[in-house]
């Protein structure tokens, strides 16, 4: 039988922490996550460069390779294999994600803040042309390609790219206050409500077109069934649910009475169309007509369940929404969900990652489209992720078994312990004579995966900081987030990368509007990045803002907590209105008590970890 | 109530008559009707409505499904639809979807 041999030479990236440097011979030794040592050769040509937070020019480290390469110091190495008596690896570029050892550019203060400040400029500036031009929706379109051009023979308006954008402009303004994003967010929850809404006049009940086509001034075309492949001809959960991510966080900075009534009639859908009020759990898909999951017409779609359908709710709108409200009706709802993931998602006897489609009655489903017995691995990431912020309002065993418990297999299953970063969709088993498991298609790395990993690694750092691989995955994972996926040339991110972290700039992944991008994850990182190092993991102070409306929240009590957090471990300490300070909140409970006003408010609140 | 849906198809058009109730028991057969016609070489689907009684938002979305599989610029019309369903197609938000004509 023929083997395969390595013997020839390959460009790739080594990632990993320098043990030693020798400048006389240009030798770095390094030990890579999981341990394993390497030697790296430095040439005449190898340079070196610090990690580009967006918005910055670059820094060259070339001349301080000697200062740098100290034990300890995190490096990405670029380079190529030679294998010729020993195997050699020549390096091309270092890339520092930190100055010193332990000291990493993305726990530095400000930094998700700077980047988020960058992406929602970018996306306004291609959207609208603003600020030469307002900010009209009108002009929106949904494929934006990787310059930030739109396609003028194309019309397409997504609901759910609008709602994440809108997610994304309401996050921005709440970390820096600037009116532009909340102008932004407020204009797009409008007109998602204008355009893109359907009252059901029979049963009260609303639901979210797919999108719009505005070749025509005078006449829309309403796309009321999906288009994707995955989803065609039905109403899929998930962009119901992604529909309402927009305008709940808008309405977490307003108060505006008509965003919650929308999305209690949302919700309304989902427990009468979508809820299996005999076996558990959310239904996937339902027709277009009769609005039912048993229709034969779904097809592969009929009477399913799937991590998004019970899953998404939580992270898309319901911790959103309860965060702003502290209503019973949501908590309860999330604790459904999260209880349905731990009964019936878990599958360790035959796979370290979780099952993700059902069957009606939890049967698996094993056959559907591209997933087969597959799994994606920033679901995994995203469960974990999840129950943890509800494990600050229930801290149930459970849900802390099942998080710690993916935290510690997706390192050994999903993670790219050579060069850092969460793989894609994977086989859930391995094959016999397999070692690893298998890609489904490529072993890229997409931006929203390394989202999931680096928030679920962040947040249990804050939970459990004793156990220093938490710490140590947060860091390695958003250290390759920021070296390889900020698009330095044209802003935003990059929506893949080759596993040696090289852009991959191919077909729609050339797209920075189009579905499930559209500046959603990417400013989701930074804003809850931005929470879990400033408050719970590096513990200081942090501002935010918010622009309540009048009479716009229940009892005019804005409730500012950001995520949910450790009870107790965060305190209101500082208050502005209009720019005068203002001392009548609580502290503990973290609540404004806006005051009476004819007028909307500006607020600025001062969080300060205990 | 029952409905009963009368169609024709001439090349880039089609009509359909309905007579009746269209409710959620009944739009399932309208989305029938519809889906039946050649959506894609449609340019005009005419719904006459003068003596239908109800409409709806069940039927409103078996429209709104045929209209989406016809192309973008074409066009689809409703004529003789009483004031409760006029009503209708704005509240949910279809005026500019959908041709309101009073012939």
């Amino acid at each position: 039988m023929m083997t395969n041999l390595l013997d020839f030479t390959f460009s790739d990236l080594i990632s990993g922490y320098v043990t030693s440097y020798d400048p006389i011979a240009r030798k770095i030794e390094l030990k890579t996550s999981d341990g394993r040592d390497y030697s790296l050769e430095l040439n005449d040509n190898s340079y070196a460069k610090l990690t580009q937070n967006l918005g910055e020019s670059w820094q060259d480290r070339t001349g301080l390779l000697t200062e740098r390469l100290k034990p300890g110091q995190m490096i990405f190495a670029y380079g190529t294999f030679f294998p010729e008596d020993e195997i050699k690896f020549e390096v091309n570029c270092i890339t520092f994600p930190g100055d010193q050892s332990e000291s990493y550019l993305h726990r530095e203060k400000g930094w998700w803040i700077k980047q988020v400040d960058e992406i929602a400029n970018r996306y306004l500036t291609w959207q609208f042309n603003w600020p030469n031009t307002e900010i009209d929706y009108r002009n929106y379109r949904t494929l934006v390609n990787i310059t930030g051009m739109k396609d003028e023979s194309d019309y397409l308006q997504e609901t759910d790219t609008i709602s994440r954008m809108v997610y994304g402009m309401a996050s921005a303004y709440m970390l820096t206050g600037k009116d532009e994003y909340l102008e932004a967010a407020e204009k797009g929850t409008e007109y998602l409500r204008d355009k893109l809404r359907f009252v059901d006049t029979d049963t009260g009940l609303i639901y979210w077109y797919h999108g719009l086509k505005v070749q025509n001034q005078n006449q829309e075309q309403k796309l009321l069934v999906s288009e994707f492949g995955d989803d065609y001809d039905c109403i899929p959960a998930y962009e119901q649910i992604y529909a309402l991510a927009g305008p709940i966080q808008t309405y977490r900075l307003t108060g505006d009475p008509r965003i919650l009534d929308d999305t209690e009639r949302t919700i309304n859908l989902f427990e009468q169309h979508y809820k299996d009020h005999t076996n558990g759990g959310y239904y996937s898909h339902i027709h277009a007509v009769t609005l039912s999951a048993y229709e034969e017409s779904l097809g592969r779609n009929k009477a399913r369940k799937n991590w998004n359908s019970v899953g998404d709710h939580a992270p898309a709108y319901l911790i959103n929404l309860w965060l702003a409200t502290e209503e019973e009706r949501y908590k309860l709802m999330l604790e459904d969900t999260f209880d349905t993931i731990e009964k019936y998602f878990q599958d360790y006897d035959n796979s370290p990652f979780v099952q993700e489609k059902f069957y009606d009655s939890w049967e698996k489903d094993q056959s559907w489209g591209w997933q087969q017995n597959r799994a994606v691995v920033g679901h995994n990431l995203k469960i974990a992720w999840n129950l943890m912020r509800y494990y600050s309002i229930d801290p149930k065993k459970g849900y802390k078994e099942l998080a710690e418990k993916i935290a510690e297999l997706m390192p050994q299953f999903g993670y790219d312990k050579q060069r850092f970063g969460w793989y894609d969709v994977v086989d859930r088993v391995v094959k016999p004579g397999q070692k690893f498991h298998r890609y489904a298609w490529h072993d890229r790395k997409a931006w929203w995966q390394q989202e999931q990993g680096i928030l679920a690694y962040f947040i249990l750092q804050g939970l459990f900081p004793d156990n220093k691989d938490y710490e140590k995955y947060a860091d390695e994972s958003a250290a390759f987030y920021n070296s390889f996926f900020l698009d330095n040339s044209d802003g935003g991110v990059y929506f893949n990368v080759l596993a040696n972290g090289m852009p991959y700039l191919l077909g729609t992944e050339r797209f920075k509007g189009s579905h499930s991008m559209s500046a959603y994850h990417s400013t989701e990182l930074c804003f809850l990045s931005t929470i879990y190092i400033d408050l719970m993991t590096n513990k200081r102070p942090l501002d935010l803002y918010f622009s309540p409306l009048p009479g716009g929240f229940k009892d005019n009590i804005l409730r500012v907590s950001p995520d949910i957090l450790p009870k107790g471990s965060v305190k209101l300490t500082g208050c502005e209105i209009n720019g005068e300070n203002y001392s009548d909140y609580d502290s503990n409970q973290l609540h404004v008590h806006l005051p009476h006003s004819a007028d909307r408010l500006k607020v600025k609140v001062t969080l300060t970890p205990v | 109530m029952s409905l009963q849906i009368i169609s024709s198809q001439a090349e880039s058009s089609a009509s359909i008559q309905l007579i009746g109730t269209v409710d959620t028991k009944t739009a399932p057969e309208l989305l029938d009707i519809l889906t039946k016609l050649d959506l894609k070489s449609l340019s005009l689907l005419k719904i006459d409505m003068s003596q239908m009684t109800f409409m709806s938002s069940a039927g409103l979305r078996a429209l709104l499904f045929a209209k989406q599989k016809m192309d973008q610029n074409s066009i689809l019309t409703v004529t003789g639809a009483c004031e409760g369903v006029v009503d209708t197609i704005k509240k949910t938000g279809l005026s500019q979807a959908i041709v309101i004509s009073e012939d």
